[in-house]
């Protein structure tokens, strides 16, 4: 059973390259691609920079399109999750 | 959009990219050493941009310095005679002149205009000699003739000593240059390639800004200009500047403008020239600086950003006061994440950070200076102060090599605490801030998570420099192995490679700071007030701390 996160969402994006354009200066001094922003990135729903949190309680959460791969070999659906926050 | 963390965090972060860059050059470094020192190969070197006076092509000719022994009893002559038998690419012969006798030093000729100096440490004698530089011959190719003081005749004994002849154009470093550039070309656009990024405009980007850091070398070392301190550092990043301030940075150069991909691995290197005690000796007071100040400093922010200024969005104090104490944008991004703040609120504590960096960086060495501070204290100072690894960096190397390798400990001790600060923030905002019981706690592992992983290349590099190869060396070639390890390989390879990183960085630094645009994220009021009392508490309260920790209780770490 998958729990989903942030990470399952369309409107989650956390490509570094994505997130640098962005953030205006964060390329200065620092870098999305460096240790320090760990698994964070971008919700569009929310406007918000953040850590990845489960995501079934939240009303904007939109499953993302599963890559080749997944769309083969996938059984779980969205609904197979557990309430409750990470 | 969630794809590039289900790789291996050794091949999608830039932190651990630059811990492989580090080491692979140490490793490629110490196999050319072995090879030259086993006779092998002829040693190989990492060009450095040379000296030069009033002709800028001197600057791509490496020297070549021929030291004679000069013995007791010599005379002018003698000395004249020793001079030319050195090959030191310089004939020498004694001038009379009023009634007395001068050495005059100049150019062979048989190269492409070779320039020569010639410095003395004779000592004892009846003489004592002194050169001085004369007009450039008529060839006009940059040689130039050294003449001593008038003596009253050649056969005066001019004592025993060393005499350094330095051959300025002994060849040219335009090949190794191209070398130099196609290597490090290579060996990063491998970390960009493989993380993603686009390494198809990165190539071509590189060599441009490998082409401003060379000018940035060769302007610093015109001996006026030399003389008067300003170093590439300065150059670099005043040639940066220029351009993201006049015409603007282009689009085509950006891919390779990545300030802390080349200041990590740089800062990789370092560990490498600074042996595994030393950075223990400098750890301990580094360590008092670094994690007694920054959790004050935050702390003393988020009240004085809630409770006094009564600023009404959180995260952005808890950023801004965790981007001042800490490391800037690097822990913007983690106190952002963990706070989950807003885009914009992110945006402007990493906009109004900048702009304090770079004057931190650029005002903080010149009034350390200024005040003649020992540039031990003052590097500690800057270490626990200025916003960024690479500004802190750039900052030491105003001041000097001692400086610059205090700073980057200290800020590096402070870095550590990026991914403590990030867990300790997350746990505050769920238990004190939101107050929500059913949210599950974050877990250890984000420390680790957001550690900055150079830092285990720094400590490698120096744990592999002072207890693997400097044995090894000594029971290979049968000497000193740390001198064998810093002629070889050190000086020969990974400190002028460490040197380009740095250069490149600061490069970028310049590129990447529009002024234009800084000052739109300056907002008035609260926040600025916030973030000024916050850097002077912080300012005020690191300078007392690096006082007692590197002045009084560790004097001498270095």
């Amino acid at each position: 059973m998958i729990r989903l996160t942030c990470q399952h969402c369309a409107n989650f994006n956390d490509d570094p390259a994505f997130i640098e354009a962005e953030i205006p200066g964060l390329t200065s001094f620092g870098s999305a691609y460096s240790s320090a922003r760990g698994h964070a990135g971008i919700c569009l729903a929310f406007d918000r920079f953040m850590d990845p949190v489960l995501a079934e309680n939240c009303p904007s959460f939109t499953p993302r399109a599963p890559k080749r791969e997944e769309r083969t070999t996938r059984q779980e659906t969205p609904h197979d999750v557990s309430p409750g926050r990470e | 959009m969630s794809s590039e963390k289900e790789r291996s965090p050794l091949l999608v972060e830039e932190d651990w990219w630059t811990v492989w860059f580090g080491l692979a050059i140490l490793l490629i470094a110490t196999v050319f050493g072995m090879l030259a020192l086993s006779g092998n190969i002829s040693a190989k070197k990492v060009p450095k941009i040379g000296k030069w006076s009033t002709n800028p092509v001197d600057a791509l000719y490496a020297e070549k310095k021929t030291q004679i022994d000069v013995e007791e009893g010599t005379t002018l002559a003698g000395l004249a005679d020793a001079i030319t038998s050195a090959q030191a690419g310089a004939t020498a012969e004694v001038v009379f002149e009023n009634g007395g006798a001068r050495l005059r030093v100049a150019t062979s000729r048989t190269g492409d205009g070779q320039t020569i100096s010639v410095s003395e440490q004779l000592t004892g004698g009846t003489a004592e000699l002194r050169f001085d530089q004369i007009e450039p011959d008529s060839g006009g190719l940059g040689a130039a003739a050294f003449t001593s003081q008038i003596l009253p005749s050649a056969d005066v004994e001019i004592g025993a000593g060393k005499l350094t002849v330095t051959s300025q154009r002994a060849r040219s470093i335009v090949f190794p240059l191209i070398v130099t550039v196609i290597f490090l070309m290579l060996l990063t656009v491998i970390g960009v390639r493989v993380m993603g990024q686009n390494a198809g405009g990165y190539l071509l980007a590189f060599v441009a800004i490998f082409i401003v850091a060379t000018l940035s070398f060769v302007i610093a070392n015109q001996n006026t200009i030399n003389a008067y301190g300003l170093s590439y550092a300065a150059w670099a990043l005043l040639l940066g500047l220029l351009v993201s301030n006049t015409i603007g940075t282009p689009g085509w150069l950006k891919p390779a403008v990545r300030t802390e991909m080349y200041i990590k691995a740089g800062l990789v290197l370092l560990g490498a020239e600074i042996l595994f005690g030393k950075i223990l000796s400098i750890g301990v007071p580094g360590l008092m600086v670094a994690w007694l100040v920054t959790p004050t400093v935050i702390i003393f922010m988020w009240l004085y950003g809630t409770r006094v200024l009564k600023i009404v969005s959180k995260p952005l104090v808890m950023i801004i006061a965790a981007a001042t104490s800490v490391c800037g944008v690097s822990a913007a991004i983690a106190v952002a994440a963990a706070s989950r703040a807003k885009k914009e609120e992110l945006t402007l504590a990493v906009g109004m950070t900048l702009i304090f960096t770079v004057l931190m960086m650029v005002f903080m060495p010149m009034f350390i200076a200024w005040v003649d501070m020992d540039p031990v204290l003052g590097g500690a100072w800057m270490g626990g102060t200025i916003d960024s690894t690479g500004a802190v960096v750039a900052a030491g190397a105003f001041l000097g090599p001692r400086a610059e390798a205090v700073a980057a400990v200290v800020k590096m001790i402070q870095n550590i605490l990026i991914g403590a600060v990030g867990f300790l923030v997350a746990l505050f905002w769920i238990t004190s801030v939101e107050r929500d019981p059913d949210a599950p706690r974050p877990g250890l592992m984000q420390i680790w998570v957001r550690f900055p992983k150079f830092i285990v290349g720094f400590v490698a590099a120096s744990f592999l420099f002072s207890f693997v190869l400097a044995p090894l060396f000594a029971s290979l070639f049968d000497g000193d192995g740390l001198k064998l390890v810093e002629s070889s390989v050190l000086k020969a390879m990974t400190n002028p490679l460490r040197g380009w990183f740095f250069c490149l960085a600061f490069v970028s630094i310049g590129l990447e700071s529009n002024f234009a645009d800084m000052a739109k994220h300056l907002e008035g009021g609260k926040t600025l007030l916030l973030y000024v009392v916050g850097q002077s508490f912080n300012l005020i309260l690191t300078l007392l701390v690096a006082w007692l920790a590197f002045s009084v209780l560790f004097p001498n770490v270095i």
